[in-house]
């Protein structure tokens, strides 16, 4: 296993979409530390902390990941070196475990570099300073960092298994950002009030200001609000889906009583969730790829 | 003798298609062996076989004594390299990065060695070009040398003169019988191109729809190419009436020129033609070769 991951870890160091997928996410999080400064900078009374972008780079990167696990494996199998691996011995179960690791450790670097900006660039007062505390972010990072591991271990699933370098990239950014409209979805689904009000009006007050009045007194049933077995089943996938739990970390758990949840009321279970979904889908993919006919 | 590979009533499906159909087969050690058949005959199938990408759906094989079934498989198939299809190299590095990310992979506690290798296969002098930018034939001939890093024993190579320029040809070839005859390297060697075959292999095994139809060495397969004289007449037609009558077996090949299977009187034969006005433009000893005698067989097999 350790020449394996001594020759894949070598390889990744010398991969040119490794390095562009650093370089995009260093360009990322200048573009929004810039954003931040910009807006300081307009209206210097403007509520305006950095804590809010921290986690955003990780929320899209899921397509960074598909991008590079499908370029970085699927280019194993079209140069045909992943036969050269088992002829001379190694095992498929140490192979796929080797791609693992390097898989996680390539997001995992994107992403601390993505942190690195955002961290310095409040550190050096570029932006403001963060409101939360240390502490925080560095559990907040530490909890998206299973987070992305376990994304990571789903896009090499699909790369693993579909030989084509294309085919395999296309349909691990396909499953990127369908991973995205889901945890979307179900956080909109939870974040619908239960009882709401069918419209508002807006007035101007005698002051000059303008006032929002509902147009009924009595809130009306909302019939998008999930209750019951549906709406545990939903919990559920929003803890333990990655792109979810990233979800979660940058705009808070999902609650019917706020649309964005001000305290941090995250499940700290989050990073077990990601451990045994990484755990599952290696397994599986192990299974799948022991049996799978390689040419 | 000993043998490095011994299959026994191979099989492997692809859904409803049977590329393999109890195929058994022997490399001897120390032997060129020269697996010949047609286009989907079965022979990436073995290979791919042998080198555990792909597992059989019936039979088994053993490499080294070995069978494929024990879970020390795998420690038999170090003493192998392989270059199944198209050489396995990352084309965004140099010959000798190349070699050296083998060596890391094996484990290898230095990269001694690589300079022979490099030049073993003509690439020493390759520098910083990347492997995407060779030739065909050093691509070829990197995949060789990839194969080679663990010091095989066994060399296993799929089709590695397909699409080669003559020179390219000569240079595997060359580089083939150099292993064989100075590293005492055992291979296996797939191809469809007959001739160039003919002029490596010390064994041959010929596979038709998944099986081994004849397995024999260099020496009986030269006894068994048949000897003929190949007459240039002026009329074929007169020739073949001629050759009914002594009751010679023959094949005509075009209106002037036929191959004639025996040896006849040729004064008898001259005279005859003579008489039919056919004159004798040329006569000279020709051996059946390699391609005509598989043709012969497969063509055989597959009309009984």
């Amino acid at each position: 296993m350790a020449k394996l991951l001594r020759g894949d870890f070598i390889r990744l160091f010398k991969s040119k979409i490794f390095w562009l997928g650093v370089i995009f996410m260093f360009g990322f999080a200048a573009a929004a530390v810039f954003t931040k400064w910009n807006d300081s900078r307009l209206d210097p009374d403007y509520y305006n902390p950095p804590d809010g972008i921290l986690l955003a780079g990780a929320l899209y990167m899921g397509i960074v990941i598909a991008v590079f696990i499908g370029i970085f494996i699927g280019t194993d199998y079209s140069n045909g070196t992943i036969r050269n691996k088992h002829i001379m011995g190694h095992s498929r179960t140490k192979m796929y475990l080797s791609n693992l690791a390097v898989c996680i450790t390539a997001s995992v670097i994107m992403h601390i570099v993505y942190i690195a900006v955002i961290v310095g660039a409040a550190s050096f007062g570029i932006t403001r300073k963060f409101e939360m505390s240390i502490g925080s972010v560095a559990a907040q990072t530490l909890t998206s960092v299973f987070s992305l591991a376990a994304i990571s271990a789903i896009l090499l699933f699909v790369s693993m298994l579909i030989p084509s370098r294309s085919a395999g990239a296309v349909f691990a950014i396909i499953l990127s950002i369908l991973l995205i409209l889901t945890a979307s979805g179900i956080d909109s689904a939870l974040r619908e009030k239960e009882y709401k009000t069918s419209g508002y009006s807006i007035v101007a007050a005698e002051d000059g200001s303008l006032v929002t009045i509902p147009q009924d007194k009595d809130p009306v049933k909302n019939p998008k609000y999930v209750t019951g077995t549906k709406r545990k089943a939903l919990e559920f996938l929003n803890d333990a889906l990655p792109v979810n739990q990233i979800c979660q970390l940058v705009y808070g758990k999902p609650t019917e009583t706020s649309e964005i949840s001000e305290e941090s009321n995250i499940n700290t279970f989050l990073p077990l969730y990601s451990l045994a979904l990484t755990a599952v889908i290696t397994a599986a993919g192990i299974l799948t790829f022991r049996k799978k006919d390689l040419k | 003798m000993d043998y490095v590979l011994k299959t026994n009533g191979l099989c492997k499906n692809y859904r409803h298609f049977k590329a393999l159909n109890g195929l058994s087969m022997n490399v001897p050690k120390g032997a060129i062996y020269g697996f010949v058949g047609k286009n989907g005959a079965g022979k990436t199938t073995l290979i791919r076989l042998i080198c555990g990408l792909q597992r059989p759906t019936n039979g088994d094989f053993e490499l080294y004594g070995i069978k494929n079934t024990d879970r020390t498989i795998s420690k038999s198939r170090r003493r192998m390299g392989a270059v199944v299809e198209t050489p396995s190299i990352y084309l965004d590095m140099t010959a000798r990065e190349n070699l050296k990310q083998q060596y890391r992979f094996l484990g290898a506690p230095s990269f001694d060695g690589i300079d022979e290798l490099l030049k073993l296969v003509g690439l020493e002098n390759t520098g910083k070009k990347k492997a995407r930018n060779f030739s065909l034939g050093m691509k070829q001939r990197l995949g060789i040398a990839v194969a080679l890093c663990g010091n095989p024993d066994f060399l296993v190579l799929d089709e590695p003169i397909n699409g080669l320029d003559p020179q390219g040809i000569i240079e595997i070839r060359e580089l083939i019988l150099k292993l064989n005859r100075e590293q005492q390297i055992t291979v296996l060697i797939s191809s469809h191109i007959l001739d160039e075959l003919s002029r490596l292999a010390t064994h041959f095994g010929f596979i038709d729809s998944g099986r081994i139809v004849k397995e024999m060495s260099a020496e009986e397969l030269e006894a068994a190419l048949r000897k003929c004289v190949r007459m240039r007449v002026s009329d074929a037609k007169a020739l073949a009436r001629v050759l009914d009558g002594m009751n010679v077996e023959y094949k005509i090949l075009d209106s002037t020129t036929a191959d004639v299977y025996a040896k006849p009187n040729f004064t008898q034969l001259a005279m005859e033609l003579s008489k039919e006005n056919c004159e004798v433009i040329s006569m000279e000893e020709h051996d059946e070769n390699l391609e005509s005698f598989y043709v012969n067989l497969v063509g055989g097999i597959n009309r009984g």
